[in-house]
């Protein structure tokens, strides 16, 4: 079943009164508690395409649906998780505070569903429940972030380039600490990244995008099972799957470099 | 031990401004023995003799002068905040906020004062609408600053989480907007005050400014300066008093954070 469709999306911007495609014609489906991955070079479109998806910034022309609904109804059914590449914590409010904060604006009585500190607990951020942003180290923010993207049970969880400030190592565990929690909850996810073996180690299918204008180029299946492990990084398929991603992001570079070596 | 400490540290905190103000009194006193120093002038014991003589008086002046200092005051706050809630709202009225902030900050209260006190009488109100003008400039600009440095991602956190905009402004914009409006509350604390005190100088039947001119024109200079004194002693307590709020309020600055090395990652 197909959870998040998108028909022949566009976004153009007026830069200086020139008209600017941002993204051209992308159609994909994403399917129900699938994790999707789009992938592209710096203005490829990709998160201007999941903003799209949040109804942050609407698309210019195509149409997007998210369980048969327009982005709006669903956001304002509370039904879109968001993390962003900033956590963007509320610095005055504890960690928990933090997490709560989608219930107090959803008016949802702290006591019914899930519990924040639940949340704390599967992000990994027990003990830290009292503490303020600043005290948090960047990975533990981002964590906060997460978990406040998934307090009130989103039907989609959109991540948009969520750990792109990390080191190699702690962003390397972020990413299987954040597909526990996704196996877990069972939402709908779409990573934006531009880490080729992030995207991979992490999706069921990729979809590369290209730039000016942003438009989809090729999609990749990743037939790895789950949960994934660290050691399927060596598999054959991993690096079939790498490699068909390497090829559509460079294309006839990648080929020729090929043939020369 | 601890308590010796924090005595020590309080003396040596007061000890410079205290140690200045004797060293000014003393040369101005001894100016004055010397006759240097015009008959408008007087000693700063002659103005001690003044306090001694009248601070009963001082005390009744200075009461409705603080009362309708704090209610300019208030009164100017509130409205700041609600010209600066409806920028916030839509953002395409806030030059035109700005502008009437800087048309009511530019007109003479001295002429205003009379006109004024024609209007709604030469009461509380009138004290309290001019101390409010004088007021107004410094928190509108603190509010509508403070509103503007709201970053882009967390607007977008609170419109993916689909918040109201008066949730916008409650939990989010106000926050963020907390050290600005404190700033605005330090300059305006004693600004309300002068304006209360302009405001009495044209007509009050009590008050700080009615007194100083009574001083002023019974040719009382010990008197005068007492109490232009007391009103520098009351724009000074209102400054702390907006000091020691945003203390309460904000508390100490956060401490450093912790690397992600250190950070302790969670199992399930």
């Amino acid at each position: 079943m197909t959870e998040i469709l998108l028909d022949r999306v566009g976004k153009s911007f007026q830069i200086d009164g020139k008209r600017v495609d941002a993204i051209e014609d992308i159609s994909i489906a994403f399917p129900s508690g699938s994790f999707t991955a789009l992938i592209g070079p710096s203005g490829c479109g990709k998160s201007t395409l999941l903003r799209a998806i949040a109804d942050i910034t609407p698309p210019t022309s195509g149409s997007i649906s998210i369980g048969g609904q327009p982005p709006r109804a669903s956001r304002l059914r509370h039904e879109i998780g968001f993390v962003f590449q900033d956590a963007s914590l509320l610095p005055w409010r504890s960690v928990l505070g933090n997490i709560q904060l989608p219930l107090e604006i959803a008016r949802i009585p702290l006591g019914s569903g899930v519990q924040a500190r639940t949340l704390a607990r599967l992000v990994g951020l027990e003990g830290f429940e009292t503490a303020r942003p600043a005290q948090l180290s960047g990975g533990m923010q981002q964590r906060v972030s997460i978990a406040r993207a998934l307090m009130l049970q989103p039907r989609v969880l959109l991540l948009d380039e969520p750990f792109g400030a990390l080191d190699e190592i702690t962003r390397q565990r972020m990413n299987i600490e954040l597909l526990r929690i996704w196996q877990q909850t069972g939402t709908t996810a779409v990573l934006v990244t531009h880490t080729i073996s992030e995207a991979v180690f992490m999706s069921d299918r990729v979809h590369v995008l290209a730039a000016r204008p942003g438009r989809l180029t090729a999609t990749i299946e990743v037939d790895l099972p789950r949960p994934r492990k660290l050691a399927m990084m060596q598999s054959a398929e991993f690096g079939r799957a790498e490699n068909a991603v390497r090829a559509a992001l460079f294309g006839d570079e990648f080929i020729a470099e090929g043939e020369g070596a | 031990m601890s308590g010796a400490a924090t005595s020590s540290g309080v003396w040596r905190q007061l000890a410079p401004p205290a140690l200045t103000l004797a060293v000014v009194a003393g040369v101005w006193e001894g100016a004055k023995a010397a006759g240097w120093l015009p008959i408008t002038v007087p000693a700063p014991s002659a103005i001690a003799g003044a306090f001694g003589r009248s601070y009963g008086d001082l005390l009744y002046h200075a009461q409705p002068t603080a009362l309708s200092a704090l209610a300019g005051f208030t009164l100017a706050a509130t409205v700041a905040f609600l010209l600066g809630a409806f920028a916030l709202r839509f953002p395409a009225a806030e030059p035109s906020v700005m502008r009437f902030g800087v048309i009511v900050d530019s007109i003479p209260l001295i002429a205003l004062t009379p006109i004024l006190m024609v209007w709604v009488g030469n009461g509380l109100t009138g004290r309290i609408v001019i101390g409010t003008i004088a007021a107004l400039f410094p928190l509108l600009v603190a509010v509508v600053q403070g509103f503007k440095a709201l970053d882009r991602t967390s607007s977008e956190l609170f419109h993916v989480l689909a918040a109201s905009p008066s949730q916008k402004l409650w939990k989010l914009a106000l926050p963020v907007a907390t050290p600005y409006i404190f700033a605005g509350f330090k300059v305006a604390a004693p600004l309300a005050v002068l304006g209360a005190l302009i405001a009495e100088w044209v007509s009050a039947d009590r008050g700080l400014g009615i007194m100083m001119t009574y001083a002023i024109f019974s040719f009382d200079a010990p008197l005068a300066w007492l109490t232009i004194l007391a009103v520098c002693a009351l724009a000074v307590l209102a400054y702390g008093a907006a000091a020691l709020a945003e203390r309460l309020i904000l508390g100490a600055p956060a401490q450093a954070r912790p690397s992600d090395a250190g950070g302790g990652l969670g199992r399930s």
